[in-house]
């Protein structure tokens, strides 16, 4: 079987920008603003910080991002420094089940808002994000008797990414180069 | 048109551009567009009457505004104005054409946003202009939710458009008036008419400015540029301006998109002005050049700076060269691709169509029902409704072959169903399949309850979905036909969120009298994004809702009220994901005879 490190999923995110923050009821978010992105309690990325669009900061910032295939959720905290130091404006759960439905083809680029609870549970923004699935690592492996699906080649400028077709037809698969940015 | 927004915050925000949907998903109030859904809506109601044989008799005129010495009302600071056109139809009601931005803090208002008119050569065309002051409460509202009698007004003028039209600068001031005629020191308003072409290029520019003056007495300038055209007449026509780059004399502005539309041609003058923004409106000019779209591919190639320069305050005729100066970092012509680049490209509308089998509608063997079927073959509204909306989406559709639905209905000795097929097949042919299918569950269903959307919705969304894997040249649109008791509001924002990334738009048609009050939360007009029960935000406005009673009432056609936001939303899902037109080569492609006479 495959070493539980493979057995994951990789993410291209874009976290893109949130809207209305707010500190407190009447104090809107001045400066200061960035997204911590955690797939688990030890792995997290962080964006940079805004300095310019106070309540409604933007990003436009692309991270790849390994997530377990076992993980319900990712959590995106919005964090924001100012002169009492860093505090927790909101954060959001991001389900799975919302970028990597059935459905849909693999490397699908969805857009996805959220909104953003701050610890009390009080409602205190949106986040907008964009979520690719780049790669399921199980498919790179090559476990071709493991995985009962056809894979079709697709190439799109230099990623060569693996999609997993909705038929199963013939049982052969493709080994498939995954050029990985890290 | 895009949200003007007005308060500081909003005022610094740029107008005039083309909003670069890349990363942008959603509405977000942070930035205020002239977004070009107008115009392609006015495209898709242009290609059905074209489609139906009628040529179109008509020119694109754009009406830039500017209004000087407007009434003060408000204590503290001066007015904030904002036009609003509107066409005298001939039994005398008015239609509304457009607004402009709010401007604030101005009396001398010059509004950048342009009014959008067809000029019909044969019919005496009067058009009113009412100039608002907007309430600074209202100032983080879109203009086009603003209820114009919660405002102040400052006064109106009238004119016929041909009067404009055969002036030989196209351009007229008219004296402002208060309410009845009432004559007094109002102020007065100019129109400057022009046609409009019809134009796919853009060029995106990335401006920035190195060591500007400083006109801030305790900060640096806080400067934005404003872009306006020469006319061979009068002033220069402002065309957009940037967002505003706080407390910095080497600002870098975020791209510009201006269209051909907007300056003409690439050797046409253009003023570029550098303003210190001021909260009091009064903007301080901090230097200015001329120079055009050819000038600055120049200096995007040469890389090298302008310097900007300021009219002498001694000398009248001179200029007084500054040491600040105006680079071009990015310069990109690119193609903006209309609604109907998609659809004649190749690009398919696939209808689905969902009715309403609830006990609400009322027993469909009585005369007051909606759903009775009068046997001297006068249309119930659900008739009505299916012919008319039919009509004008079939032109949309290429294959004309319609998933048909209905929900809330009991099957005979079954359950309720909330999405079950109205005729045998999965998809019925044209109108007249509707019809038929329609009639036919009549008496094989009874109506029962609850209202439930979700289902009818979650179905359309699985064959969205579905699709995407084939291709990505197609978009769907459930069309429902509702009374609007709906049952479970939740469960279908639900719903709807979970279908707001898909290449899915719905229509829903609201019959008889009932309230509607559930149906406008789904639209979602008042820039509310509908919210989930698990925290997600819908991605982007998929909803439109038509009372057809509206459309009897005569306040709307029916072509113009479904075609409203479908293009926009059309547009927003496919540049969002990247979508390009199929074989696009950079020509118009002709639209194939076959789509445009059936």
């Amino acid at each position: 079987m495959e070493k539980p490190k493979n057995n994951s999923l990789v993410l291209e995110l874009t976290i893109i920008s949130a809207e209305s923050l707010s500190l407190t009821k009447t104090r809107p978010v001045k400066k200061n603003v960035f997204v911590i992105i955690k797939t688990d309690s030890n792995n997290s990325q962080t964006t940079t910080m805004d300095t310019e669009n106070g309540s409604y900061p933007s990003w436009n910032q692309k991270f790849l991002t390994e997530m377990s295939m076992h993980a319900k959720f990712f959590t995106l905290e919005v964090h924001c420094n100012n002169f009492s130091g860093d505090r927790v404006v909101g954060s959001a759960r991001v389900p799975v089940s919302d970028f990597s439905n059935g459905y849909l083809p693999s490397d699908y680029l969805h857009f996805l808002s959220y909104r953003l609870r701050d610890r009390y549970g009080e409602r205190n923004g949106i986040i907008n994000l964009s979520v690719k699935v780049k790669s399921s690592s199980n498919i790179a492996n090559n476990s071709i008797s493991s995985i009962p699906t056809t894979y079709s080649l697709k190439t799109n400028g230099w990623n060569y990414g693996a999609t997993m077709g909705q038929n199963v037809t013939h049982g052969v698969a493709i080994g498939v180069p995954i050029r990985n940015r890290y | 048109m895009g949200g003007c927004f007005s308060d500081v915050s909003g005022g610094k925000a740029a107008v005039g551009g083309i909003h670069n949907l890349q990363h942008q998903s959603g509405p977000s109030s942070n930035v205020a567009v002239a977004s070009s859904s107008g115009t392609a809506e006015n495209e898709a109601v242009d290609f059905f009457f074209r489609s139906k044989g009628l040529q179109p008799l008509f020119t694109r005129i754009e009406l830039s505004l500017s209004a000087s010495k407007l009434r003060d009302r408000d204590l503290m600071s001066k007015s904030d104005p904002m036009a609003v056109v509107y066409a005298q139809k001939r039994n005398g009601t008015l239609e509304e054409l457009g607004r402009t931005e709010v401007i604030m803090n101005s009396l001398d208002p010059m509004w950048i946003q342009k009014i959008n008119v067809l000029f019909h050569f044969e019919i005496v065309q009067p058009l009113i202009f009412q100039v608002y002051d907007v309430d600074s409460k209202y100032h983080n509202l879109s203009t086009k939710v603003l209820k114009l009698n919660e405002q102040d007004f400052l006064g109106e003028a009238t004119c016929v458009l041909s009067q404009i039209m055969t002036l030989r600068n196209r351009s007229m001031t008219l004296k402002l008036h208060g309410k009845e005629g009432h004559i007094g020191d109002f102020g007065s308003i100019t129109v400057h008419a022009e046609e409009t072409i019809d134009s796919k290029i853009a060029t995106e520019i990335r401006l920035r400015c190195s060591n500007l003056d400083n006109k801030d007495l305790f900060s640096k300038s806080d400067p934005f540029l404003r872009i306006s055209r020469v006319v061979e007449s009068g002033n220069p026509v402002p065309i957009c301006k940037t967002e505003v780059v706080n407390n910095n004399l080497d600002p870098v502005w975020k791209p510009l998109c201006i269209t051909l539309q907007q300056y003409t041609s690439k050797a046409n003058p253009l003023v570029i002005e550098c303003f210190d923004f001021n909260s009091s409106g009064n903007h301080t000019l901090i230097g200015k050049l001329q120079t055009s779209i050819e000038g600055l591919e120049l200096l995007y190639k040469e890389k090298i700076g302008v310097n900007l320069a300021i009219p002498s305050s001694r000398h009248q005729d001179r200029e007084k060269i500054l040491k600040g100066k105006l680079f071009v970092d990015g310069f990109i012509e690119k193609q903006i691709y209309s609604f109907l680049d998609y659809i004649s490209s190749g690009f398919e509308l696939n209808f689905m169509v969902a009715i309403d089998f609830t006990a609400s509608n009322g027993d469909p063997r009585r005369p007051d029902s909606l759903h009775y079927i009068d046997p001297s073959g006068r249309l119930n509204a659900y008739q009505q409704a299916i012919m008319d909306v039919g009509e004008v989406i079939q032109v949309y559709d290429s294959d004309k072959k319609f998933p048909a639905w209905g929900f809330g209905g009991r099957m005979y000795n079954g359950p309720v169903s909330h999405c079950f097929n109205l005729s045998g097949n999965t998809e019925v042919e044209g109108v007249q399949g509707i019809m038929a299918a329609y009639q036919n569950a009549l008496h094989t269903v009874s109506l029962h309850g609850p209202t439930l959307f979700g289902h009818v919705v979650n179905q359309a969304a699985q064959i969205a979905a579905h699709s995407l894997s084939q291709s990505s040249s197609k978009y769907f649109v459930l069309l429902i036909i509702t009374d609007g008791a709906l049952t479970d509001l939740q469960e279908t924002k639900d719903a709807l969120v979970r279908a707001s990334d898909l290449p899915l738009s719905i229509l829903i048609v609201g019959v008889g009298n009932a309230d509607f009050g559930a149906m406008e939360i789904l639209d979602a007009d008042n820039g509310q994004r509908l919210e989930s029960s698990t925290g997600r935000i819908a991605t982007r406005d998929i909803v439109q809702f038509v009372p057809i009673r509206d459309v009897h009432r005569g306040d709307i056609s029916m072509v113009q009220g479904l075609l409203e936001e479908l293009p926009g939303q059309f547009l927003t899902y496919m540049r969002s994901k990247g979508v390009k037109p199929l074989n696009f080569d950079g020509n118009q492609v002709p639209i194939p005879p076959d789509l445009l006479f059936t």
